[in-house]
């Protein structure tokens, strides 16, 4: 049996086990809530000023640094904040914590089979799961904008919008992987994910009102974790200084683009993908080192 | 069966694992040799160590240090090879509640690599060999504990794996239950596969088992056949006696004769007692009786069972 094979299973075994447990379905059912807050309350009750012209314009005018304007469009608010971690996060919970609650890791593991390819299988599901939700998303709140607001533009910045929330969802799962792995229960994982969250929460409100700044939420590591990073970064750098918060601070962070050598798109990819793959590579290291004791 | 079986002859062998938690020491000094075509009695008290033993096997758990051999080829890393040959009855079956009965199968018979109209055969039959046919669309979560055995029986013997290794797998079943499982491994083992049978249910073992490995305290105490170990314990004889009168002098002094490993106050006045050697005690008990102004009212022999021997062979080794 090839060992992509193996993979599949567990991905199917992972799919079935989503589809069928109450929390998807009532997690989705936010996410449907979201698509309609997007679509629908921002444009017609906030008003352009949040959501400038068309769902997608935003995006497009930022050019080679749509990813700042996509969080600036997508997660600018605390509800888009809570949204990716109980659509990437809570889903994920379950993944690798509560197989070892349920105990049902030892039928799993018991099978032949590598450790490897049952947490590719996992990984791979999540991946097609937090693929079609970042697309069904987009499509709903671009298809309810056109009825509520109006004929939208800027069609070609779909695929980038995808790409943003699918990444803030995955950031999530990896994170419930690498807690799961470590602490080996869901209901811990869950506890832990949700507290990570409050203290990012807590420590980009203090940041920002230490420095007056009111775009806090632009830090909450939905899109790009490294903001967190780079607050507490500046803030030790500069205790008694001014923070700049603004699609700026990407440029100013962006050594690269200083001199030239990659571009603001190229490094937030990078670091985006440096994020999951440090998060998926401890999971999976915690994950293959863990004993059934119980 | 696979045809790639070593020459060792042996299932399953373990040499002087330990596995320690910490500072505390689950294991530490266990041997075990599973011949091929045999069923094999792991026996041993709560905590003795024979999941932690089983866990190793199977790689839910990392040893320490040892050795792990199956079908005479070392276990090592995740052992997949290996594991293709071995089936894992688990002492607390726990499958995804949310899967129906046949679909744990399929589940993980996929995982196995059984693909098709070949895993929808074996899961269909497997279902009626542990009688669950009428239960196969129920969710898992609505079994009860007997089913979700019968269930474990069915999943471990997908792709009728070389090696079984079974925990405690009497375990919630009922007196039917327990006898189709006897009938279901003897059938096994006359089709070439070998059994490990982990049970702490004594007479289970006595009636299944030809080899038995005992462990006690995180160690192996002995290994042998199940009527090996009957005379390797010295004699494996059981005597009843009744006294007119039995005092604490005399309950000592009958421990003290040569030959007696166990002596149990079963009522008033009457003694079990277990001797190590087969002779004739029944003039030196009514020697002893008269000696403590006593009598010996009666005395019966009879064989010991593998219970007695076995609480004998733990009470020697604390």
């Amino acid at each position: 049996m090839s060992s992509l094979a193996k993979v599949w299973a567990v991905a199917r075994y992972e799919l079935t086990w989503d589809f069928r447990k109450r929390r998807t379905y009532i997690i989705l059912s936010l996410f449907l809530f979201e698509a309609f807050v997007f679509a629908y309350l921002l444009p017609a009750v906030v008003g352009e000023s949040i959501v400038a012209g068309t769902y997608l314009q935003g995006v497009s005018t930022g050019g080679d640094l749509w990813w700042v304007n996509v969080p600036n469009l997508v997660f600018n608010t605390l509800m888009s904040g809570i949204f990716p971690l109980f659509i990437g996060g809570f889903i994920a919970a379950d993944s690798i914590g509560s197989e070892f609650d349920a105990n049902t890791i030892v039928p799993l593991l018991s099978q032949p089979i590598k450790r490897s390819e049952v947490y590719a299988g996992k990984l791979l599901e999540k991946v097609l799961l937090l693929l079609v939700v970042s697309i069904v998303f987009t499509l709903l709140v671009v298809a309810g904008s056109e009825v509520s607001v109006g004929a939208q533009s800027h069609l070609d910045m779909i695929p980038f919008v995808v790409l943003a929330e699918f990444g803030a969802f995955l950031e999530f799962t990896a994170l419930a992987f690498l807690i799961g792995s470590l602490v080996r229960s869901g209901v811990t994982t869950l506890g832990v994910l949700i507290a990570a969250f409050i203290v990012i929460l807590g420590a980009v409100l203090f940041v920002s009102l230490y420095t007056g700044e009111q775009e806090y939420m632009f830090l909450l590591p939905t899109v790009n974790a490294d903001y967190l990073l780079k607050t507490v970064l500046y803030y030790i750098f500069q205790p008694f200084g001014v923070m700049v918060l603004q699609g700026g601070m990407m440029q100013a962070r962006s050594i690269p683009v200083a001199v030239g050598v990659v571009s603001g798109l190229e490094y937030s990819v990078v670091g985006l993908l440096a994020n999951l793959l440090a998060a998926f590579g401890a999971g999976y290291y915690f994950f293959r080192r863990a004993e059934v004791k119980g | 069966m696979s045809t790639s079986q070593a020459s060792s002859g042996l299932a399953l062998e373990v040499k002087h694992l330990t596995k320690s938690f910490g500072s505390y020491p689950g294991v530490w000094d266990v041997s075990l040799s599973v011949k091929e075509r045999t069923i094999h009695g792991f026996l041993g008290p709560n905590g003795s160590g024979k999941t932690t033993t089983i866990k190793c096997v199977m790689g839910l758990l990392r040893r320490t240090s040892g050795e792990i051999r199956i079908f005479g080829e070392e276990l090592q890393g995740d052992g997949v090879e290996l594991k293709r040959r071995i089936g894992y009855l688990p002492e607390i079956p726990s499958y995804p509640t949310y899967l129906k009965g046949g679909e744990v199968l399929l589940t993980y018979g996929r995982m196995r690599g059984i693909k098709g109209s070949e895993l929808l055969a074996q899961s269909k039959a497997l279902l009626a060999q542990v009688g669950l046919t009428s239960d196969t669309g129920k969710p898992v979560g609505k079994y009860s504990k007997g089913m979700q055995t019968r269930l474990a029986l069915a999943v471990a013997l997908l792709g009728k794996p070389d090696l079984l290794i079974l925990d405690e797998p009497t375990e919630g079943l009922d007196p039917v239950g327990v006898i189709g499982l006897r009938e279901i491994l003897k059938s096994l083992v006359s089709e070439g596969h070998s059994v490990l049978f982990s049970s702490h249910q004594l007479p289970e073992v006595q009636q299944m088992c030809s080899m038995v490995t005992v462990l006690k305290e995180g160690r192996t105490v002995t290994e042998g056949s199940v009527a090996e170990l009957a005379k390797r314990l010295r004699g494996g004889v059981v005597y009843k006696a009744e006294f007119d009168s039995l005092g604490p002098g005399l309950l000592d002094d009958l421990k003290r004769v040569d030959g007696v490993s166990e002596v149990t106050s079963t009522e008033e006045d009457v003694v079990a007692i277990l001797v190590s050697k087969d002779y004739d005690l029944r003039p030196s008990l009514a020697r002893l009786a008269v000696h403590h102004g006593s009598l010996l009212l009666s005395c019966e022999r009879k064989e010991a069972s593998l219970e007695e021997l076995f609480i004998s062979l733990m009470k020697e080794n604390s």
